[in-house]
């Protein structure tokens, strides 16, 4: 595929962004996942559909909202000037947080259907053997979950690679710094007689996200397998 | 050499009340009992994966559990193996990292791992799947697994319900053996009589959340059929012949002075076998008889007589105690007593070799 160098500098960032993204986001979503999918508590509904919130909410809400409390008079992004000197709206670091917060969502469903589905009477047995609480998260909870973890990881970063609207608001299209793939396409077609460069940015995204969503099921169904304890 | 004290209760929402208390000494002790007698939860309760509202466990001087003074000490450090019904072998891991699973976490003393793979005959599944293993295999790994990690205390959920009858002597041998080397508490849930008279010494009788019997455990289920306990309607009958020799093209060994003819089949001579038979297999007469085609005629001593829901038990010493079923007529116009001689015809076809190793 001919890309231009810009569009290459659009794609590496996109890749850096999504990782990055699903990376922060991953130890936590594990956490609130295993929660979810093991624990019965108050307010649960609240704490589920809260996660679920960015999935559903226009992501020109999140941005806006991440750019009142990160932008430089928001709560968090004039404390982090002041204090550390750093600025996070409008860097390649904001595009990575729109990322993470709209993909989080995907992760922590995913993560969490993937606990739900180990048996507890397997971790019970574990315990008897031994292991502590900790061990047996580590050595059996979390390698059952695998493939639902991965899944979930496998779509965030799909999610991650083609934000959008929250990147526009909270860190802008700036050529280099900020212009992931679906800005460069963005940019293209802003562009005069740029409608027809945009194919193939176009193209390696439905390929990306196919080949995401593909993964991801294929990783579901192996789960599913693996999970329950045979018989 | 340390006992475990077992005493819990635990009231469930569907109306079900456990209650229950027994001592398991060093050796093999089962637990008896029908289907939804609280045998399982018991064993989850020693375990630790389950927490009863009141009781007390105990194994020598550890505490495992108290409600008075709050003592409830996790399941990693109560040194148990549980063997659970439906095995619950890790599925992501192979036969092999299975087995050594609770190795790693065990300082206590505990068996080899190439005698425990070589007893429950696992040398060519190490590198497998669970998930490719037979129903049989499972169980065996489930074993090794609970086995292998040392445990002063082995649980086990019907632990050889799946194995064939050959293999499932010799295991429980090996594991016996196994059990009485390390001197350590095992106990085996089980609802059937004849593996509870073959293999435990000692016997608790559960019957709705209560025990309603403890001992020894062939005199214990003997007991109880007087009683109706734990489900125990009928009487099942389980001798040991030993001597086996041919005899003129026939299988011939001793029970106590009593001569018993055997099935056709494959016998160790000079070597012993289980045998089993209904109760009602077996025929009653003052005196011997000629003429018929019965083989076996064993001389015995009537031990006890007990009616129950219109059937008539009688118990009875033929070098070894065994029951025969007859009906109410029969008992009214014959009147045995205990004490009384009499003869015990058993057809060739009706004895069950349960073991021909």
């Amino acid at each position: 595929m001919v890309l231009s160098p810009d569009e290459w500098q659009a794609v590496g960032l996109s890749l850096k962004v999504a990782a990055v993204a699903v990376a922060v986001s991953l130890p936590p979503a594990v956490l609130l996942g295993w929660i979810l999918g093991r624990r019965e508590f108050r307010g649960k509904v609240i704490v589920e559909t809260l996660v679920t919130l960015p999935l559903v909410l226009p992501p020109v809400v999140v941005g806006y909202l991440l750019l009142m409390a990160l932008g430089r008079r928001g709560i968090i992004g004039q404390a982090l000037e002041d204090w550390l000197g750093v600025r996070i709206a409008f860097t390649w670091w904001a595009a990575a947080l729109a990322s993470a917060v709209v993909g989080f969502p995907l992760l922590v469903r995913s993560v969490r259907l993937g606990f739900a589905a180990v048996d507890p009477r397997l971790e019970a047995i574990a315990r008897t053997l031994g292991a502590s609480r900790w061990r047996t998260f580590f050595g059996v909870s979390i390698p059952l979950a695998w493939p639902a973890i991965v899944s979930g990881v496998v779509l965030a970063f799909a999610r991650g690679w083609g934000e959008f609207g929250a990147t526009i608001v909270i860190a802008g299209n700036i050529a280099g710094q900020t212009r992931t793939v679906p800005l460069a396409i963005y940019g293209s077609l802003e562009t005069p007689g740029g409608f027809a460069s945009a194919w193939p940015l176009v193209i390696l995204s439905i390929v990306v996200a196919w080949a995401a969503l593909l993964g991801s099921e294929w990783l579901a169904r192996r789960g599913g397998r693996l999970s329950v304890a045979v018989r | 050499m340390t006992g475990l004290h077992v005493a819990c209760g635990h009231s469930f929402d569907g109306g079900f009340t456990l209650d229950a208390q027994f001592e398991a000494p060093p050796g093999v002790t089962a637990l008896f009992g029908p289907s939804g007698s609280g045998k399982t939860t018991v064993l989850e309760i020693i375990a630790g994966v389950r927490r009863p509202q009141r009781g007390k466990i105990q194994l020598g001087e550890k505490c495992f559990f108290d409600d008075h003074t709050h003592v409830e000490l996790p399941s990693q450090q109560r040194g148990v193996g549980l063997v659970p019904q439906d095995d619950l072998l890790f599925p992501h891991l192979s036969v092999r990292q299975n087995l050594q699973f609770g190795v790693r976490y065990s300082k206590q003393a505990r068996p080899e791992f190439e005698h425990v793979v070589a007893v429950l005959r696992l040398e060519g599944l190490l590198d497998r799947r669970p998930s490719t293993l037979s129903g049989g295999e499972r169980q065996r790994v489930a074993l090794g697994r609970a086995v292998l990690r040392g445990p002063d205390v082995l649980l086990m959920d019907e632990p050889i319900n799946a194995q064939d009858e050959a293999l499932k002597h010799r295991l429980i041998q090996d594991l016996c053996a196994m059990v009485a080397e390390l001197s350590i508490v095992a106990i085996f849930v089980s609802h059937d009589q004849n593996d509870v008279r073959r293999f435990a010494d000692r016997v608790v009788l559960l019957d709705r959340g209560r025990v309603v019997g403890a001992g020894p455990a062939a005199a214990t289920l003997d007991a109880t059929v007087k009683s109706h306990a734990a489900g125990i309607d009928t009487p099942t009958n389980l001798v040991r012949i030993c001597e086996i020799h041919a005899e003129q093209g026939a299988w011939i060994g001793a029970l106590g002075e009593n001569r018993a003819v055997l099935p056709a089949g494959q016998y160790p001579p000079g070597g012993a076998i289980y045998v089993s038979f209904q109760p009602a297999d077996v025929l009653l007469s003052r005196e011997d008889v000629g003429g018929l085609s019965v083989r076996n005629h064993w001389r015995g001593r009537i031990i006890d007589i007990v009616t129950s829901a219109g059937h008539v038990f009688i118990h009875l010493d033929v070098g070894q105690p065994i029951w025969a079923e007859i009906t109410p007529q029969a008992q009214q116009s014959l009147a045995f007593r205990p004490g009384d001689s009499v003869i015990c015809l058993v057809k060739t076809s009706a004895l069950r070799p349960l073991q021909t190793t």
